[in-house]
């Protein structure tokens, strides 16, 4: 699922990261990074899960404010169309950098693909 | 507050003639009580050990819990005053680009976990209230 959300992300032309991964690395003018939160179970059968919900978070930084407010609702209605649950708006994110500003929104993908 | 039957134990709660205001409270209070150990919890796990904390996060933790009714709807505020240093708890929920996220915050709000922890223990009261358990 974590590949599947790179890709979809990926298709916007903008780099994705793991969140907390850049270190000392400059910013990109504009970028994605996620997060996954939790994978939990669903359903079982025969004492096996055969289904998760995974959750990640969503973010989008940039140097242009009003592309970081459009780019995370286009990054949302590609994810609702590709399957994921998505609540909202989204919500504002703190940058390392005065020069970036962020937003962000949860994913939810439920994933029926058994152990 | 929502979980499956709440309506019915209300409306059971009613017949009983029992404070139907009195054990919703008591449930958003035991909720606030769960979620602020976890978030309490979690405060202390700054980056760098909180080396660079002069502790104003933790102590904007809203630790008396606030009741407030809308009608017939309530609610219990949780959580960090950003006003009185809580902002960092922001940063802790969802991280940066060059900082990890620090996931027990996270899911002190938002984790299934906490999510299934409060759900029982408020069902747990009004089951308790209209005699079901003891």
């Amino acid at each position: 699922m974590k590949e599947f959300l790179i890709e979809l992300l990926e298709s916007f032309g903008y780099p994705v990261f793991l969140q907390g991964s850049l270190g000392d690395c400059a910013y990109p003018e504009s970028f994605f990074t996620i997060w996954n939160n939790s994978s939990d179970d669903n359903n079982h059968y025969d004492n096996e899960p055969v289904s998760y919900t995974w959750s990640f978070d969503v973010n989008f930084y940039s140097v242009n404010p009003e592309l970081v407010n459009n780019m995370l609702l286009e990054a949302k209605a590609v994810l609702k169309a590709n399957g994921f649950i998505i609540s909202g708006k989204g919500y504002d994110l703190m940058s390392d950098e005065p020069t970036h500003t962020g937003r962000g929104m949860n994913a939810l993908i439920i994933d029926n693909g058994g152990t | 507050m929502s979980f499956e039957g709440l309506d019915e134990m209300m409306k059971k709660l009613e017949r009983l003639d029992k404070d139907t205001k009195q054990v919703t409270e008591e449930a958003l209070t035991k909720a606030h009580e769960i979620v602020t150990a976890k978030a309490e919890a979690a405060v202390r796990q700054l980056p760098a050990g909180g080396r660079y904390s002069r502790g104003d996060t933790a102590a904007s933790l809203q630790r008396t819990p606030r009741i407030k009714w809308s009608g017939s709807e309530a609610s219990v505020e949780v959580g960090f005053n950003i006003r009185k240093g809580g902002l960092p708890s922001i940063f802790m929920m969802y991280g940066t680009p060059r900082y990890m996220k620090v996931q027990a915050m996270y899911d002190a709000f938002y984790g299934s976990q906490t999510e299934g922890e409060v759900i029982n223990a408020e069902k747990e009261i009004f089951l308790n209230a209209i005699g079901e358990i003891e």
